[in-house]
């Protein structure tokens, strides 16, 4: 594969922070080393704040887009993949307030069986139904973006609140009340259906 | 700790973010007041809800990688002087007007100054010491403007706002007002706009309408099928007496869930993580390889396969019956000849055997005499597992040519840009034309699209206006994402209206089953074809392409639509589904055909049938009517492989059963009479039903003893190939079962079966096994990398 340039095959490992300075340095197709490291958790991310998949692998890809082209901006002071979600947080919030989104709230599709991602076998547990989480879904689906996100990041993608006070740099304490915040609504919108 | 902190405490719990005397202290005071027990509950649920939510698994879609790749090289290098100047040249656009504006401004001031200076300080040092007199001046009009005044601007403009905007202030106090007025007509236009209250729809409430909704629009029975109401937008009107609520159908329904939740989205085995990799340095490191061997597997991952339980083989004692549903389809074996073609190993759950060796014609006699059917049956040794003999069973229809019934088909074209790929949409139209030259006058063929939208490409035509089809084939471009379901609701609509009473009404839905798009949920979609089955319209699907398949949704659809499942992979594959073998996959010679095969314990130790995992049926389920099973078109034969140890065989092990009243069942074994029919095998019932009939019919053949061949050599030809394709596939589905026999004893079994070979199939199927053999070599666990 042309991904891997030759010094890579010499040495047989590189460290992230050696493909990104390859790639600063002009190795534009190591980037898909990156890529492909750290689509999955992008992408995750963007799909539990958008739900459609086609929506959400169209975002991953600007936000990568964009990583690419700020790459020479990152400074290692924070993990490269908070750098990213957060840039991808940003792609996203843009949609948010996109003219896109409200047309598109308007004509949201329905809750599709093949949208949804992988289940892993038996890890449901009995009590909580199918329909409890498509409510769920839509619950966090009505949230507004700032509560939504603590959402997915501390719940859903089971960050720590340092790491997502560090991803959306804010304070931990915000982090905190949007928690609850966040879940009084959910508690409320669940009851009100 | 007040109720306010208490509370403040739930998530912070439930996260586990508390320090263990933290905790103990929320724990007590949680203790101390019921309400906060009763809120934090309430809490708790949720959480667990997300935790739930939290363990569905989301990746990336196979092209992403490439996609970014692909804009990524349309920007320079990140260490050319393009890239910096490009940057550096949007930054100064940015920054240049706004510098220009600040100087401007910069400069009118200092002008401002120079020339007002003098004026403008005297007048503030004028304020500074005014008079009432000067007050009042300023009061009425001069600089300083009173707070009276400012009061007074604020309160006109919000009068004026007001007469301006009289709902304003009510529209303020109630945002959620707006979708919730929307007028009734909206509630009545078609199954995407029919949501009241401007939210999702449940999943059940949506199901539900949509089948009502999509009935009204084709009429149940044809009736009203001029109408084409849903799709114009034009407001439906629900009928009461075309209305079929999902309700009236309960067991259909409660099957369609049932059957979602047994098959299983296929996920591979995770690559090792990376965290195993040494971590010698303090930076993590990780395998250069691992990305391309994650893309490679992502590239089958996306492909979702339905997943079932292997048959297993079991005591003729105990269980003597074996009751399954006949399957014609082919398409299994073609997806996987596509998957070797590209180096890799078809994922197990992709491999059903049956399809595999149903795929191979076989010689099977006709014998007139004997009524819709022909059975024909061979025993042998099985040459892949010593000491057990192999049956096979061949069922075939005695109508070889079709009836001549005149066609009514409606294609169903996935126009969407994923079709857009060398392998499928141009596949479909070499295809599609092979069909046209085998039109007869009669025959009608109609071509719906659909990609973002559904469209007419081809209103229904007749055979004898071959350039008219010829000329829409070639205008078929891929463009656009996918809505499965407006296509398929126009589709049975044109259907519908050019329904040839007496002939072949059909839907053949050309795709990739990626519905990414559709405003139906898949259930619902598979209700809608069941429906459309009874008013007499057929489903059959086509897959087409790799990457992001979806075979379980086409298998289901052909399934519930009584029509088949095909996987084209090539060009040849198309002409033959299309062309030479048109008429015996239209014309259904009988439909709901159930076998059940009684084995004679006498004779038989344990038996195990292959392949049909998924069609097994329940032994009572045989003759009962409204339980759906296999088609099997005109001239079609069916092939069914059994794996038999007989009574004077070998001693199984894994058939020992342990049991408590053993005495009492020797004591009724002896009291009973001289075993009656010791001569048979076991016995063969089939049952079908006539394509325009609901009541069955059942069929009796016994199979005797007498046919058991003592060794392998002497079988026939067909035999023998069956029992290599057999072995193949049980190889790559990696059955339990398979352990004796190996990739290079089905190639030498097939080698030397080749027979008459019209078609080169056998031939090919070597090759194929070859490749296998080629792939599972260079590395055991099929991947490239």
């Amino acid at each position: 594969m042309t991904a891997m340039g030759l010094d890579v095959k010499e040495k047989g490992y590189l460290s992230e922070r050696e493909i990104i300075e390859s790639v600063v340095a002009g190795n534009r197709d190591n980037f898909r080393l990156l890529v492909e490291l750290h689509q999955d958790k992008v992408y995750a991310m963007v799909r539990r704040q958008v739900g459609d998949a086609a929506l959400s692998s169209e975002l991953t890809q600007e936000a990568l887009v964009k990583a690419y082209v700020n790459l020479p901006s990152f400074r290692f002071q924070s993990a490269f993949s908070t750098w990213l979600i957060r840039i991808a947080l940003n792609v996203t919030h843009t949609y948010f307030r996109s003219r896109r989104f409200k047309e598109r709230q308007k004509t949201m599709p329905l809750e599709n069986a093949e949208q949804r991602g992988q289940m892993p076998q038996g890890a449901t547990e009995p009590e909580i139904t199918e329909r409890d989480l498509s409510k769920l879904r839509g619950a966090i689906a009505q949230l507004k973006p700032i509560y939504r996100e603590v959402v997915v990041l501390c719940c859903l993608e089971s960050k720590t609140y340092e790491e997502a006070a560090a991803i959306l740099q804010i304070p931990r304490g915000t982090v905190c009340s949007r928690m609850n915040k966040a879940f009084q609504m959910l508690k409320n919108s669940l009851a009100a259906v | 700790m007040n109720g306010n902190d208490l509370r403040n405490l739930f998530v912070d719990s439930l996260l586990g973010r508390l320090s263990s005397a933290e905790e103990a202290e929320f724990q007590k005071a949680l203790a101390e007041s019921p309400d906060a027990a009763q809120a934090f509950a309430e809490y708790k649920k949720v959480f667990r809800t997300t935790q739930a939510l939290a363990r569905e698994e989301f990746r990336a879609p196979p092209a992403l990688a490439v996609k970014v790749m692909e804009e990524v090289e349309q920007y320079p290098r990140l260490s050319s002087w393009r890239f910096y100047m490009g940057k550096a040249s949007s930054k100064f656009a940015v920054v240049a007007p706004a510098l220009a504006t600040t100087a401007v401004v910069c400069l009118v001031l200092i002008a401002s100054m120079t020339f007002l200076g003098q004026e403008a300080s005297e007048s503030f040092m004028k304020i500074g010491r005014r008079t009432n007199a000067e007050h009042d001046y300023a009061v009425a009009g001069g600089g300083y403007a009173g707070p009276s005044i400012r009061g007074e601007l604020k309160s006109s403009v919000q009068e004026t706002m007001r007469n301006v905007f009289p709902s304003l202030s009510s529209q303020d106090a109630q945002p959620a007002a707006g979708p919730q007025a929307n007028s009734v007509d909206e509630l009545t236009q078609g199954a995407g706009a029919a949501d009241p209250t401007g939210y999702r729809i449940q999943p059940s409430k949506s199901k539900e309408s949509q089948v009502k909704i999509f009935l009204d629009a084709v009429g149940k029975e044809g009736k009203h099928a001029g109408a084409p109401a849903a799709l114009s937008g034009a407001p439906l009107r629900r009928s009461a007496d075309s209305q079929i609520s999902a309700s009236e159908i309960p067991a259909e329904s409660a099957m369609v869930e049932l059957e979602e939740k047994d098959s299983v989205y296929y996920s591979k085995p995770q690559p090792p993580s990376q965290q195993s990799f040494p971590l010698a340095d303090r930076e993590r490191r990780h395998d250069v390889y691992a990305p391309a061997r994650k893309a490679q597997e992502r590239l089958s991952s996306s492909e979702v396969y339905g997943q079932y339980e292997e048959n297993a083989l079991v005591a003729a004692a105990s269980q003597p019956l074996s009751t399954f549903s006949l399957d014609v389809d082919t398409g299994s074996y073609t997806n996987a000849r596509r998957y070797l073609r590209n180096g890799q190993l078809p994922p197990p759950e992709s491999v059903r055997v049956e399809e595999y060796i149903n795929y191979f014609d076989y010689d099977y006699p006709k014998d007139a005499a004997q009524g819709p059917f022909t059975v024909n049956y061979e025993i042998a040794p099985s040459p892949l597992s010593p000491g057990k003999h192999l049956l096979k069973v061949g069922v075939r229809t005695n109508s070889q040519t079709a009836n001549g019934e005149p066609w009514n088909l409606v294609f169903l074209i996935d126009v969407s840009g994923s079709m857009a790929d060398s392998d499928k949409l141009p596949l479909l139209k070499e295809a599609f034309k092979t069909l046209a030259a085998h039109m007869r006058p009669n025959d009608r063929v109609a071509i719906v699209t659909y990609a973002g939208d559904a469209g007419l490409a081809l209103d229904s035509t007749p055979g004898t206006r071959k350039e008219e089809i010829l000329r829409a084939i070639d205008r078929l471009r891929a463009g656009g994402s996918t809505n499965g379901s407006g296509g398929i609701a126009l589709a049975y609509q044109t259907a519908a209206k050019n329904r040839i009473t007496g002939g072949v009404n059909r839907v053949i839905l050309a795709t990739d089953g990626d519905f990414n798009v559709g405003t139906t949920s898949f259930s619902g979609l598979l209700q809608i074809v069941e429906e459309m089955r009874g008013t007499g319209i057929t489903l059959t699907t086509l897959g087409f392409g790799q990457g992001n398949y979806n075979e379980r949704n086409l298998e289901q659809l052909a399934n519930k639509g009584n029509g088949n499942y095909f996987y084209i992979d090539s060009v040849e594959e198309g002409r033959e589904v299309l062309g030479a073998k048109l008429a015996a996959n239209m014309e259904v010679a009988a439909k709901d055909v159930k076998v059940q095969l009684e084995f004679n314990p006498e004779n038989v130790k344990a038996y195990r049938l292959i392949g049909y995992d998924n069609r097994r049926l329940q032994h009572q389920d045989f003759s009962n009517d409204a339980v759906d099973a296999g088609e099997v078109g005109a001239g079609h034969s069916v092939t069914v492989l059994y794996e038999v140890l007989l009574a004077d065989g070998p001693a199984d092990a894994s058939l020992e059963e342990e049991r408590r009243y053993r005495d009492g069942e020797a004591r009724v074994a002896e009291s009973r009479p001289a075993p009656k029919h010791i001569e048979e095998l076991g016995f063969l019932k089939i049952r079908y039903k006539r394509p325009a009939e609901d009541i069955s019919t059942p069929l009796e053949f016994p199979l005797y003893t007498s046919k058991i061949v003592q060794t392998i050599d002497s079988a026939s030809r067909d035999f023998r190939f069956a029992a290599a394709v057999s072995c193949f596939g049980q190889v790559l589905r990696q059955s339990r079962y398979a352990e004796s026999c190996t990739l290079a004893d089905a190639r030498e079994l097939a080698a030397g079966a080749l027979g008459d070979d019209l078609y080169g199939k056998r031939k090919e199927f070597v090759q194929i096994v070859d490749k296998a053999q080629a792939v599972k070599g260079a590395r055991p666990d099929g991947y490239r990398y």
